[in-house]
């Protein structure tokens, strides 16, 4: 998509892009530059912590699901524990 | 004028039919389509405005994100222009309602989240943990993410139909309390007037901002996952 017209709200002699446009454009750089998969290779992780950690992208990956399966299986016991004991015995 | 106040948010009807589809239409004949290459002045202003708002939104979106400029200028468009008839005396405004909102925000939210999911899986997933989080406090946040994923499209409706829904509560009550007051005192009606005046700019404001925050917190979901 062509966008190379200048903005009308910008000065003559001003660049192309209104000083929000690249406010946004600086902040969603630094965003991916802190979250990208190329900043995973500054840390090293060994053992279970390679892993699980809340600093790559494949660490913090994992404890989402570690945590979802987490649930689940909580869930999963009561559901069935609830089903294996009945309320009232019968006599 | 009490039992009335909530008479401006029911759907209108005319002989058993309901004309929300209409209303609902009725934005899209005031923006007129041109097939010349130079336009007369009312579709030029159109086109510079039109392109000062993509050039706005869509300049921070990759290849990937741009695919969706139609519809985000769309989105815009229809919202300002709906709000804006609505403060229009006696008219109705679609976007007060819930439903309509709820009908908008879901199935943008979800195609931006589903999109991110299917083509960044792995950035998706992590994004539900903030980098750097303690590791006692993952299961936490990782719900508290979650949740905060969800809420997202309900604010988003909510926060549409509540400011409008609010400014033309309040430009009833205080038309209503002007027109009351002119009887009694004649200087506390000119400044309740005054007040309703300025209320009315402030909703011509909000009318649009409101329109340009919703557009523009879709386009933030689709950033996050293109």
């Amino acid at each position: 998509m062509d966008l190379d017209h200048a903005s009308p709200l910008c000065g003559a002699g001003m660049e192309s892009d209104c000083l929000l446009v690249r406010a946004h454009r600086e902040a969603f750089a630094l965003i991916e530059i802190m979250a990208g998969p190329e900043a995973d290779a500054q840390f090293h992780f060994t053992g279970i912590k390679k892993y699980f950690n809340s600093y790559t992208l494949t660490g913090r990956m994992n404890c989402v699901l570690a945590t979802y399966g987490s649930i689940a299986l909580i869930v999963l016991y009561f559901k069935l524990r609830s089903k294996k004991t009945p309320a009232v015995k019968a006599t | 004028m009490n039992e009335n106040l909530f008479a401006s948010f029911i759907t209108p009807m005319m002989f058993g039919l309901p004309l929300v589809t209409l209303i609902v239409l009725f934005p899209s004949l005031l923006f007129p389509t041109s097939s010349r290459l130079v336009n007369n002045r009312l579709i030029s202003l159109q086109q510079w405005m039109l392109q000062l708002v993509s050039k706005q939104m869509m300049s921070i979106h990759n290849p990937k994100g741009q695919t969706w400029a139609l519809m985000l200028m769309s989105l815009i468009l229809f919202i300002g222009s709906t709000n804006l008839l609505g403060l229009l005396p006696h008219s109705f405004t679609p976007t007060t309602q819930l439903s309509m909102n709820l009908g908008m925000a879901i199935p943008l939210w979800a195609g931006a989240v589903i999109t991110g999911f299917r083509n960044k899986t792995k950035a998706s997933l992590a994004h539900f943990l903030p980098q750097g989080t303690p590791t006692p406090l993952i299961p936490m946040l990782v719900i508290i993410e979650t949740i905060s994923l969800f809420i997202q499209p309900v604010a988003l409706a909510v926060r549409l139909t509540a400011n409008i829904t609010a400014g033309h509560l309040l430009i009833h009550l205080i038309g209503g309390a002007t027109l009351a007051l002119m009887s009694i005192n004649t200087t506390t009606a000119l400044i309740t007037f005054i007040i309703l005046i300025l209320l009315t700019v402030l909703e011509f404001a909000v009318a649009m901002i409101q329109a340009y925050v919703f557009t523009l917190l879709v386009s933030l979901y689709l950033h996050d996952n293109t």
